[in-house]
Formats: C-alpha cells, structure tokens, sequence
C-alpha cells in the first residue's frame, strides 16, 4: 500500500468521527459517571460534572437490593441457555444447509415462530411452566416458575431460530468437498461432522454465541412475568427501586451499569464478528 | 426465488387455516382453574379452614410493595420468625406492576403467595374473582385484643376491608390524602397583605379549590421577583403537582371532582366523566393549576413533589398523601428558613385509602397465614411501624398524644389524617369505584385518560368522553355498585367541611 | 447437493448399519425442532384458540364460550388499537427513515478513514449491547426536565429547556432519539460491511472514465447496495414495530398515551385488562403482518448472498 498521507479533508472526516463518538458515546459515559456519584450530586440542578467518587450506589444494589442474586440468574440463565443452543442449531443447521431438509419451508418456519407478540404467548407459558414445575421431573430440572430452569428453555426457544438461520449461511460457506474427500477417507457422517465442519465454523458459532448470550442478557418481559423473586435476572432487578423515597437514581444506574456494561465489553471484544451476525450472514463483516 | 416464497406465504396460510380448524374443533388447551364466580348480589361464602399443617417446615410468603418501608418490614418478619419457628419470605414487586404481578399468580391458581397486597380499587375485583380468603370467621375465632379491629379507623375499614358484607383484608399502610404547604410562606406578614389586596381574603391554609387556584396564581414568582421580602434568582412556582402517567394523577384529579360532588362512577353506574361539573373539576387542574406548576409535572409521580418541594421551587402541593410526610417535612433542613404544614385538602373530600393485606385463596396455609396477617396489622408492629415513620391505620396510635408528643417529624402529619378519616366516615364518603368489580382496570384507565387531560394530548372534553367510554366498556353497560349497606346518603355528598389549623403540629 | 453415498470403504469405525442420508438429516434437526415445535406451537394454538373465544380471566367468565371471528372484528373495529397501530407506524417511519440516512452518512464517512477504522468501529457497537429495559431507565433520568444532563446541556448551549418526554409534541421525538442512538450503529456497520464487499474493478473503471462522485454513487454504488439497504430496511423495521421494553422504560406509555405503542397496547389488554381473547386476536394479525414482512426479508436476504456469492 502507498504511504497514506493526512490530508485535509482526513482532518474534516476525523473531526466528524470524533463528534459522532462523542454523541453515541456520552449517554453510556453519564450512565458510569451517575452510578459513582454520591446520591445528594445525582439530583442536582444544574448537573454536576466533577464530583467525588463513591462505591455506595453499588453497595445498595448489592447489598440492599440484592442484586449479586439477579446477577447470578442472568450469568446462569444466559450462559446455560447460550451452549445449548449453540449445539442444537448447529446439529438443526448443518441438516438445512447440507441437506435442504424441509426445503427452506421448515427453516422459514423456525424464524417465524419469533415473531407472535410475547403477550400472546406469555399465559400459555405461564400454564406450561406452572405444570411443568409441579412434576418431579420439573422440579429436578428446575423447571417452573420462579425457577431459572424456566428461562434456559425460554432463551433457548427465543435464540434457537436467529442461531439455526445465522449458522446457515457458514455452513454454506464450507466447501462441500471438504466433507466428501474426508467421507471418502472412511470417516463417519457425525466425524466429518465434528472434525471437518464445526472447526471450519468456528466464526459462526461465535456470532451464534455473542447473539445469544447478548439477547439472553438483555430479555425483560418474560424474566419479568416468569419469576417472581428467587430466579429474577437483573434486567428486572433494574427498574425496582422506586421506593417510598423517591426513585433511588444512583442505584438504579449502578444497577444499570452492572446490566449493561458487561455486554458492552463482550460486544466490544468480538466486533468483527457481529456485523456479519447482524446482517443474517448476507454481507460479511 | 420470488415464487419460492410466494409459496412459503401460501404454505403457511394454509398451515394457519388448518390450525385455526383445529383449534376451533379440537380439545381446548388446559384452562386456568376455574374462577370462582358470584352472581350479583351474592355474597361470597366465607371458606372453612383446612386442617392443621403436616409438619414440616412452613412458609408465609407476602408479596408487597417494594422500597415501602422494606426495613420494617423485614425486621417485623424475623420477629415473627423467631418466635414462631415459621420462615416468612418477602417479595418485593414495583408498585406499577403490583396488580398484576399479583393477579397472573392467583388466575393461575398457583398459591405462591400466601398475603397480597392490595390497594382499595382492586379491593372489590379480587374479592369477586375469589382470589382472597373472607377474613371474618378467623376474626371472629381470634383473640380481640390480639387484632383490636376496632381500632383500625372506620373509614379505613369501610374503604380498603368491607366488601359484600365480609372483610377482606386489614390495612397496614395508609396513602389517604392531604394536603401539604410552605406554612412560612402563608404567615409571611408582605405575603398576606399582598395576598389580601390582590384577592379580597386573607392568605390562609384553601377551603376550597378556587381558593387554592389563587394561592398557586399567586405564589408564581420569576427571577426579579421578590418571595418573602427577598430576590427571587430562579423560578418558583405556586404548586407541584402530580399530572404524569402514573397511578397519582387521579387520585388528585378526582380529589377536586369529589370536592364538586361529581364522581367516577354515577349512583346509578354509568360513568360520570363527562358531566358539566366533572369536566369543571378537570378544567380547573388544567386550566388554574397547571400552569403555575413546574414543566416537571407532566412526567410527576409523588417524588417529584417532594424533590420540588425541598429544593424550594414550589409553595404547595393539591391533594397529596400524607404519608409522604416524613420526606416533605425535611424541607426544613434543606431551605433555610422553611416550614411545612399539614392540612386536608380543600373540602376533605380527597381519596381515602390504604394498601391491605389479604390471604389468597390458594395459599397453602392460612392458620398460619392468618397468625402473620394478625401480626403485622396488630397494635404491636404498627407502633413500630409509625416510629418509623410510617401511616399507620391505627385510631389509637394516630391521636396518641403522648406519642406524637416529640415526635412531629415522623408523625406530623397524624392530625391532618384523623380529620380527614372522621370526616369521611362522619359523611359516609366512600366513592362508587371502590365497590365495583371492575375497579382495577378502571383505575388503570384512569391514569391513562386523566395523564392526557393534563398533557393537551386531548383536550380535556375528548380525554372524559374516551375514560366514560372505557368505563363502560370495562363494565360491559352499568357498572354494579354494591353499597346499598351505606344508606341512601352517601358518597360524595354536600358535606361542608373547614380544617381547623389548631390540630397542626407545629415546629 | 445430495452426493454422499452410502458407506466408504476403508479404515475408521463406522456404523454397521448405514443409515440413509434423510434419516441422518432428520435426526439432526430433531432435538431442535421438539423444543421449537412443542414450545412455539402449543401457544400459538392456544393463542389462536383464546382468540376464538370469549376470554376475561379476571372476571366470571374466565374461559368462555367460542365467539368465533367476534374478536377480530373487534379489533378492528377499535379506535385505541388503531391509534396504538398508527403511533407504531409513525414512530417506524421516523425512527428507521433517520436510521438509515444517518447510518449509511456514517457508513461512507467510516469507509473513507485511514486510521483506526477497527477501533471507531468497535466503539459504536457499544449502544447496541445495552438492555433497552435498563438503559432506557437511565436516559429517563437524563430527559428530566430538573435534573436531567440535556437540559443542563441546553442551558449551557444558551438553548431552551424542553420537557423532553412530558411534552406530547416532544415525546415521540424523544423515543425516536433513544431509538437511533442504539440502532443507527446497526445500520452504519452493515451497510460498512456492504461497502467493503464490492468489487473495486467498476469503480478504478469509473474513475478512469472520469465519472463525478455523484454518477458514482447513483448508478454504481447504491445499486449494487441494494440488496443490503433493503435488508437492513426490513429488519429495523420488523423490530421498530415490536418496541416495548423502552417505552415501559421511558414513558409508561404517557404522556396520556402519546407514545402508546401497539406492544404496550397490548401489554395492556393482556396483563392489566387480563382480556386474552383481544390480545390474542391483535397478536395474530399483528403476527401476519410480520410474517410478510419476514418474508420480504428473506427475499432480499436471498439476494444479498447470492450477490455476494456471485462477487466471490
């Protein structure tokens, strides 16, 4: 590549990035700057930009509001809830791409089944899960309401079309000569499967992790009408401190900030893989 | 391509149709247990008690609102626990989705909670739909002094317990209505002789609502005005108010409407909105309160009163709750030279209530249940509870004046809430929406309909008609009022009232 | 597609029996299908078959008896559930119309940088992480009229202060904020992603013909974007019509019901009026309506790849 020289209209674009930063960048900085004031700066008129730091908004939500509870749930729900699905729409996925199972109607299908408004669906789920959770099985599985079990299926059942849609488009990309030449090497079907295919795939099924694990986390309807205090997750936990006092906004943005951020820095880390997730693998990222 | 999904679209209309067929013909989903249902003007038939507990450990567990005095109400918890031997768990739910946080757990019959807590609007729907337990029986089977129901004010009983002729819940946390005000402002000497001369009657707490539109007029001041004889450097406004879309703003719209005689629900159940006395009443909020009010109050619940409040940007509250008291009242240390008073509203005709306590139908063990409901609601925690601060329903802890003696900052407000229940009770007010069954959905649309009243969304003709019709439409015809019990005087009726300031609890 | 063939010969285990290649496809998919189909299935059934029926949980009647098409023609025949459908409407117009501008300005102004492409990317994806349930809680608190930092910023500008999400003609513009805040870095990284897929021979061609920027873009670069512009078109707005999570953050629906969405509508028939027999019905047109849209998604997903295919 030729030297790239700084020209003046670089100075124009850079400006404009800069700007743009700032602006999609400053909503986040105010969440992290609130969650570490002390409550009597976060009500202030005019705002106040420099303050003395403090941990107390998180020792509330922590302490107080038992958020390393809700915090938990989330890590438990949305990991879990991530690795099965990631198995399921691998083995789902390969049969589509390899095998035109169904003939694309069975596929359309899965991505439908996302599309039905959760209220709809929200008391059928109640009834489900109010059954399931009586049953022995149930409860060994932690199943039921109010029972983390209730949301791994749940997510599951959410990411479950996305990641076999997603993943759809990497099998594709894999030769399919690969998988002759090692069949013709005397492997099984399930070997080429898991020594050839999946490795090859690997990009894919980070995108399929981060797009799962990223909804799981931030899911708030059915975590909030499924539990009620033992399983609920921190998107839930968020909006409850209105109290007698008032909205308590300095905890409520160090809840926000534990919600959130983790998020951010995962999102941030994998990049390059989401813009080829978001785009259902039809541009690559 | 193009025909490839053409087809997938038929397939799949085809597959919806055959569905739907089946759906149609075929054996039904499982249900949620049957409701129990009550014709009108059957009373519900108080349920036996079920044998005693296997032994084994049991647990009461009390959904409740969250961030309310959550303190005392863990440390009531352990007590209980201690001396019982019972685990009792607390689960908090967010005011804005107590109802129905509630409502799917006991449609769904699961029995997770063994107390709800209900405001008075719901009172009648959850005890139609039998998802509460009628507590007269366990009252009657236990020891008086232990509950002391008589010392729960009458008003209070009435509005938030009695239903069909059972109680169905005691009251442990009393929102009832007053009205707060900058008492220093009012007794300011320039004040009241510039009051005066502009209006022709001495400033003093409103007796009535035009009344408290001129106090807001007037207490409007701008930057280069002048508010107890000193400068005025930022906006002061003449009253907070609560018009955001929150459960608030109709309690305070309909606080004014009560006060003119008018209300939600007619004697004879068609809706009342759009009665000229009724749209008079809003149009006053809207038209003379309002605009004297902060920007702030369009998306106002009752924190941002309070918030305005102390940071001295405003001069009075309409009808207010008054157990946010001990909030209000620590304006005094953060503007200097502050007093807050407490008085009823104008008229004393404002939303008298609390939030109760009931058993759930489905509970798994109500003698044990009933012995916690007993005990949080009982003469013993609800001093503790009024220590700290809290509204107690209590008769005997809210005149006590040994115990409001010293204590004006947790309990200030006790005088102007007894004056306001005796004279609920003295005029047998209780609104029409209390009794009928539709009550929490009504209530729901109320805040919907009365928010676009305040933000011109609608105007205030339109926003009433659009309420009339939900009403209606909620009670499918005439709601059913179910208070013939109360007489033929009753609720709201021309019952003339005049706070008299000596009760107030001064600094 | 279809050419394996029944067993190889040679080393490495293998099965006794072969199974056919259908058996081996279906097996994959199944452990999938049983959860999608028993979880997906069984409520869209009893969706549909609630809403055939006379449904108030909370009253007498709980379950009733088949109405049959009643709660469609309820729906629509009223006027909140058109007003909820029309704000939804307005707000995916302003929402996704700004989104895209905005997003491709942003993409060609990061297709054209230097240095740190990989970073200022990385950076923008970051609203995008945010649980709109918590963060929506967070620029409420920043909307305020009192406390809130745009105010402040206002203020500071020598602008007015505006009571950003109590005032109805400002509320919805104020969601619509929200919304582009979070989703313009969506569209921006796509349609990037687009841009550095094409093939440069067209455009060295089109310099050496000497064709000015404009000829360019229009008959060069925004035709072979096509495809993904309108990928990325649909799928913002599939999910601008489903907003709820910020709304309930937000605004609660308020003031009034300005921003009363068809989602919160629903929330509300379903869950405060506990009316599941219109909340059923409205979600299975709402549910139809989404379906064609999806479709026209995979069509111009469909495209997009075999573009990309055709490129490779």
């Amino acid at each position: 590549m030729q030297a790239k020289t700084f020209t003046m209209a670089d100075l124009i674009r850079y400006t404009l990035v800069i700007a743009i930063l700032i602006l999609f960048l400053f909503p986040i900085y105010w969440m992290v700057t609130t969650s570490f004031k002390p409550p009597p700066d976060i009500l202030t008129r005019p705002p106040k930009w420099t303050f003395q730091p403090t941990l107390t908004n998180y020792v509330y939500a922590f302490e107080e509001a038992n958020f390393g509870l809700f915090l938990k749930n989330t890590l438990i729900v949305s990991v879990i809830s991530t690795a099965i699905v990631i198995v399921l729409a691998s083995l789902a996925s390969y049969s589509f791409a390899r095998y035109n199972t169904g003939a694309g109607h069975l596929m359309f299908f899965f991505l439908t089944t996302r599309m039905m408004p959760a209220i709809a669906v929200i008391i059928p789920f109640f009834v489900i899960f109010k059954g399931i959770g009586e049953t022995s099985i149930g409860q060994a599985l932690s199943l039921g309401l109010d029972r983390p079990g209730t949301l791994v299926v749940c997510y599951t059942l959410f990411n479950l079309p996305f990641a076999i849609w997603l993943m759809h488009s990497f099998f594709q990309d894999i030769p399919v000569e690969l998988e002759d030449s090692a069949r013709l090497d005397g492997y099984s079907r399930l070997q080429v499967l898991w020594r050839v295919v999946l490795p090859l795939a690997a990009p894919g099924i980070a995108v399929t992790a981060i797009f799962s694990l990223i909804f799981s986390w931030n899911e708030f309807l059915f975590a909030f009408l499924l539990t009620r205090d033992v399983a609920r997750t921190i998107t839930v936990g968020v909006a409850g401190f209105w109290t007698h006092r008032g909205i308590l906004w300095g905890p409520l943005s160090a809840a926000a900030v534990v919600c959130v951020v983790p998020m951010m820095i995962f999102a941030l880390v994998l990049q390059r893989y989401i813009v080829r997730g978001l785009s259902f693998g039809a541009v690559r990222g | 391509m193009k025909t490839k999904v053409s087809k997938l679209v038929a397939v799949m209309v085809v597959l919806g149709m055959l569905v739907a067929g089946l759906a149609a013909c075929g054996t039904p989903a499982p249900p949620p247990p049957p409701v129990e249902t009550l014709a009108p003007g059957e009373t519900p038939e108080p349920t036996t008690p079920p044998p005693p507990p296997p032994p084994e450990e049991v647990t009461i567990t009390w959904a409740t609102i969250a961030g309310f005095y959550t303190d005392w109400a863990e440390e009531v918890a352990r007590e209980f626990e201690e001396e019982t031997g019972w685990n009792v768990e607390v689960v908090d739910i967010d005011f804005s989705q107590l109802y129905e946080k509630q409502v799917i757990e006991m449609v769904g019959g699961t029995g997770a909670y063994d107390i709800i807590t209900y405001d008075v609007g719901w009172k009648a729907e959850f005890a139609n739909s039998g998802y509460l337990l009628a507590l007269d029986d366990y009252i009657a089977a236990s020891d008086p002094e232990e509950i002391q129901f008589e010392d729960i004010h009458p008003a209070l009983v009435e509005a938030s317990c009695n239903w069909k002729g059972n109680t169905w819940g005691l009251p442990f946390y009393t929102f009832t209505m007053g009205y707060f005000y900058r008492c220093d402002l009012f007794e300011d000497p320039g004040e009241m002789a510039a009051f005066e001369a502009e209006y022709g009657y001495p400033l003093d707490v409103p007796q009535d609502y035009e009344q408290l539109a001129d106090i807001a007029e007037f207490f409007r001041r701008q930057p280069g005005d002048t508010l107890k004889g000193e400068a005025v450097t930022d906006e002061f406004y003449g009253i907070g108010l609560m018009a955001g879309r929150f459960p608030h703003v109709q309690d305070e719209m309909m606080s004014i409407a009560w006060t003119y005689d008018e209300d939600l629900i007619k004697d004879d159940g068609t809706p009342g909105t759009t009665e000229p006395g009724f749209l008079d009443a809003v149009h006053l909020y809207v038209d003379e309160l309002l605009p004297y009010a902060p920007p702030g109050a369009l998306t106002s619940a009752y924190d941002e009163v309070v918030g305005q409040m102390r940071q001295g940007l405003i001069a009075q509250t309409a009808a207010f709750y008054l157990d946010q008291w001990p909030n209000m009242v620590k304006t005094e240390d953060e503007v200097p030279g502050s007093e807050i008073c407490a008085a009823t509203a104008p008229g004393a005709h404002t939303w008298v209530g609390a939030l109760t306590l009931g058993m759930t139908a489905d509970g798994k063990h109500p003698d044990e249940t009933w012995e916690f409901l007993k005990w949080i609601t009982g003469p013993e925690a609800q001093r503790k509870f009024a220590e700290g601060g809290g509204s107690t329903c209590r008769v005997s802890i809210l005149t006590d004046e040994e115990f409001l003696e010293g204590r004006r900052l947790a309990a200030g407000a006790f005088p102007a809430l007894m004056e306001v229940l005796d004279h609920a009770s003295e005029c047998n007010f209780y609104p029409n929406y209390y009794y009928v069954p539709q009550g929490g959905k009504i209530y729901d649309e109320e805040t919907a309909w009365f928010s676009s009243a305040t933000s011109g969304e609608y105007s205030v003709e339109e926003a009433m008609a659009n309420l009339a019709e939900a009403i209606e439409r909620h009670c499918d015809g005439p709601c059913e009022i179910p208070n013939d019990h109360l007489g033929a005087d009753y609720s709201p009726v021309p019952c003339p009232y005049t706070f008299d300031k000596s009760v107030q609890m001064r600094k | 597609m279809d050419e394996a063939t029944e067993k190889a010969p040679g080393a490495g285990r293998k099965p006794k029996r072969a199974m056919s290649d259908n058996l081996y496809a279906v097996l994959l998919i199944t452990p999938a299908s049983i959860i999608i189909l028993f979880f997906a299935l069984f409520p869209l059934l009893y969706a549909i078959n609630l809403s055939l029926r006379h449904v108030d949980l909370t009253s007498a009647v709980g379950i009733g008896p088949y109405v049959g098409l009643e709660n469609f023609r309820f729906a629509l025949n009223d006027k909140f559930f058109w007003q909820a459908a029309r704000r939804t409407i307005i707000f995916a117009i302003g929402a996704v119309t700004s989104e895209m501008v905005l997003g491709i300005a942003i993409a060609f102004l990061l297709n054209q940088l230097k240095w740190f492409q990989g970073i200022v990317r990385s950076l923008l994806i970051l609203p995008l992480a945010a649980a709109p349930a918590a963060v929506g809680l967070v620029w409420r608190y920043m909307y305020h009229p009192d406390f809130g930092v745009y105010n402040g910023i206002m203020s500071m500008l020598g602008l007015p202060e505006r009571n950003w999400l109590g005032d109805v003609d400002l509320v919805m513009p104020s969601v619509i904020v929200f919304d582009i805040w979070q989703w313009t870095p969506f569209v921006a990284l796509i349609v990037l992603a687009g841009l550095q897929s094409l093939p440069k021979e067209p455009f060295e061609a089109a310099e050496l013909d000497g064709a000015s920027t404009w000829q360019v873009l229009r008959r060069l670069t925004f035709p072979m974007l096509a495809p993904v512009l309108t990928l990325v078109f649909v799928l913002r707005t599939i999910d601008a019509i489903r907003l709820y999570d910020a709304i309930v953050s937000l605004t609660h629906g308020g003031p009034g019901t300005a921003t009363e969405t068809l989602t919160y509508y629903l929330y509300r028939l379903g869950m405060k009026f506990f009316r599941l027999d219109q909340a059923s019905a409205i979600s299975l047109l709402f549910l139809y309506v989404t379906i064609i849209f999806t479709a026209v998604a995979l069509r111009s997903m469909m495209r997009a790849q075999a573009e990309r295919a055709r490129r490779a």
